[in-house]
């Protein structure tokens, strides 16, 4: 079964075409990275999957329900994380942690528990009292991820969750994304990095509004006869949208 | 999530946040401390006594007994005296005197001889409210002593026909701080919750954690109503602060019911919050909420009748000082603090500021959740 299906999906803001009658669908329990240019589109979509904007046409079905009649119960499955890591600088690692826990409804105990064991699962146990802003951009993006998994949603979106991270970093993130996936989760993500795409079960490639590339790396490779994924985007793709 | 418990949630970290934010710490202590501290102290409505210039061409005893008059009705307070109207015209220009008293040498001659007699003032109008308050003085002492010179020469005993006898009730030393330090609350309470919220709400944002806020159970309505609690108990726990400082440290008397404030400051507070989400609903940076705030601010101080009566004011301005909510709780502190009124007395104000609390919460709610969704 599809976590995402979205079909024909487009977007304008003014004159400019955001999105242009993109389609992807993502199975569940599996990672999909969307790639693309700087303003091609990537963030509009993972926002619109998220139910924070409005698509102008198309359907999107989230978790077998429709986005647009039911937006509120489709948002409370999701995990969250935007570009600007959206935490609070002020709060320390734990009150940004227990307050999002208690925004997911649970009472003060279940909070704990969940804090403790998100905190765990992100390593943030040695973190918890200092205030968010005094961290690192890594620290936080951790403390981003584990705010979104906190409730823990069947579905995440995360924006650029590997940005501005040093490679163990990344590599930490990436591990547990894929034991996330592993357990049943489905993670839609978008990233600049090739070698980020290439652990992808599936990937999209979005150019000026348009989905020009999409499916599992090893079979684009394979279509195109390249052996490389670099060369699928370099060769398989008009220079205008890379 | 109910309603009443997603504020719950949103306000204990509005209450956190606030407790480690310099700004609104500084904007919340520091803010009201130094404007009663300037009101209180410094501010004095009571205009003093006038310095007043003489130039006395007449010289007589019916010219000095009228200056005598001047100077005894203690509104007036003679500096200079100048033998011409050029030298007094230059003591005014220098501001050593707001007020020329010029009598002509013929002042004695007319006077006595039962004839009209014309004295010149002169009176600084750069400072305007002296210079309604000298003519007012001068003209009541003209008055007096035209009276006593008519009683004497028909009636002979001296005895004025009538006499005013005032009596100045609820603030009978006429204290400014009695009077501007309960409008200043109204107009204190209300910068202070307008500013936080919209800021706060601004600031969340700009971060981007209104809309993570949104993805979660509490949603856009919780988020509202937990800034609404959280600012609204905020500014009620700073209102009582500011009224008990009023009470001990201004030692303004409070002639009506205490139990009266503590409602009233309520009912102030719900117009003042929603006015603060209205702007954070419009504003998208922090400056720009600060600028709205001021937008606000000004015609709450000018137009509200906390320093100018509204009656004094055009049509215009009347009707839109109606929309203001420090209008009726700067009239209705006034009324209760100074005049001890109770609540039949003040029922009408109530009224007017609950329907305007109500729109505007109605209003700001809504374009709230339009703008951000």
């Amino acid at each position: 079964m599809n976590a995402i299906v979205a079909s024909h999906v487009s977007k304008r803001f003014g004159a400019v075409e955001a999105l242009s009658d993109v389609t992807v669908a993502v199975p569940e329990g599996t990672i999909f990275g969307l790639l693309g240019p700087n303003g091609a589109g990537k963030s509009t979509l993972l926002r619109i999957l998220c139910g924070l904007q409005k698509a102008d046409l198309g359907s999107i079905q989230i978790l077998g329900r429709d986005l647009s009649s039911e937006n509120s119960e489709v948002q409370h499955r999701i995990g969250y994380v935007s570009q600007e890591l959206s935490i609070y600088d002020d709060l320390s690692v734990r009150e940004n942690l227990r307050f999002f826990a208690e925004a997911y409804g649970h009472r003060r105990s279940a909070a704990d528990d969940l804090v403790r064991t998100t905190s765990d699962a992100l390593q943030l146990q040695n973190r918890m009292d200092c205030i968010t802003g005094t961290l690192s951009r890594g620290w936080q993006q951790r403390l981003a991820l584990a705010c979104a998994m906190l409730h823990r949603p069947p579905l995440l979106l995360l924006d650029e969750p590997t940005a501005g991270l040093d490679p163990l970093a990344r590599r930490q993130i990436w591990e547990l994304l894929r034991s996330e996936a592993t357990r049943g989760v489905t993670v839609f993500l978008t990233t600049h990095h090739l070698d980020e795409a290439e652990r992808c079960d599936g990937i999209g490639y979005l150019g000026r509004g348009r989905m020009l590339l999409c499916g599992p790396p090893a079979e684009l490779m394979a279509a195109g006869g390249h052996r490389r994924l670099e060369d699928v985007f370099f060769a398989g793709l008009p220079e205008a949208a890379r | 999530m109910t309603l009443g418990r997603a504020a719950l949630t949103m306000a204990a970290k509005e209450f956190r946040q606030f407790s480690r934010d310099r700004f609104s710490l500084v904007l919340t202590v520091g803010l009201p401390a130094f404007q009663l501290v300037l009101f209180g102290y410094a501010l004095n409505l009571s205009i003093p006594e006038i310095p007043a210039v003489v130039c006395n061409l007449d010289g007589a005893s019916q010219s000095r007994a009228l200056v005598r008059s001047f100077e005894a009705s203690g509104m007036f307070r003679v500096v200079d005296y100048v033998s011409s109207s050029e030298a007094m015209y230059q003591v005014m220009i220098s501001g050593r005197a707001q007020v020329g008293i010029r009598i002509p040498n013929s002042f004695s001659g007319e006077a006595l001889a039962g004839r009209h007699a014309a004295v010149s003032l002169w009176i600084d109008g750069s400072a305007a409210p002296v210079a309604a308050q000298a003519i007012t003085a001068a003209n009541a002492i003209a008055g007096h002593r035209a009276m006593r010179q008519l009683v004497a020469v028909t009636d002979g005993d001296g005895h004025l026909p009538l006499e005013i006898r005032a009596r100045v009730l609820f603030n009978p030393h006429s204290r400014s701080a009695n009077f501007l330090i309960p409008g200043l609350i109204g107009i204190l309470l209300q910068m202070i919750t307008t500013l936080l919220i919209a800021i706060s709400v601004v600031r969340e944002r700009e971060k981007g954690t209104l809309h993570q806020v949104m993805l979660t159970p509490i949603g856009l309505r919780g988020i509202a109503a937990g800034k609404l609690l959280a600012f609204g108990a905020i500014g009620l726990v700073e209102g009582c602060v500011l009224l008990i400082l009023m009470r001990f440290l201004f030692r303004v008397p409070i002639h009506g019911s205490v139990s009266l404030l503590v409602p009233l400051l309520v009912l102030f507070l719900v117009p003042s919050v929603a006015i603060g989400l209205l702007i954070a609903s419009r504003a998208k940076r922090q400056a720009h909420a600060l600028q709205l705030t001021y937008l606000v601010f000004l015609p709450s101080v000018l137009l509200s009748g906390y320093l100018f009566p509204v009656t004094s004011m055009p049509a215009v301005m009347q009707s839109v000082s109606r929309f203001l909510p420090p209008t009726y709780y700067v009239s209705l502190l006034r009324a209760v603090i100074v005049r001890g009124a109770g609540v039949a007395t003040i029922a009408s104000d109530v009224i007017a500021l609950s329907l305007l609390s109500l729109v505007l919460l109605a209003t700001a709610t809504w374009r709230f959740t339009r703008a951000i969704n």
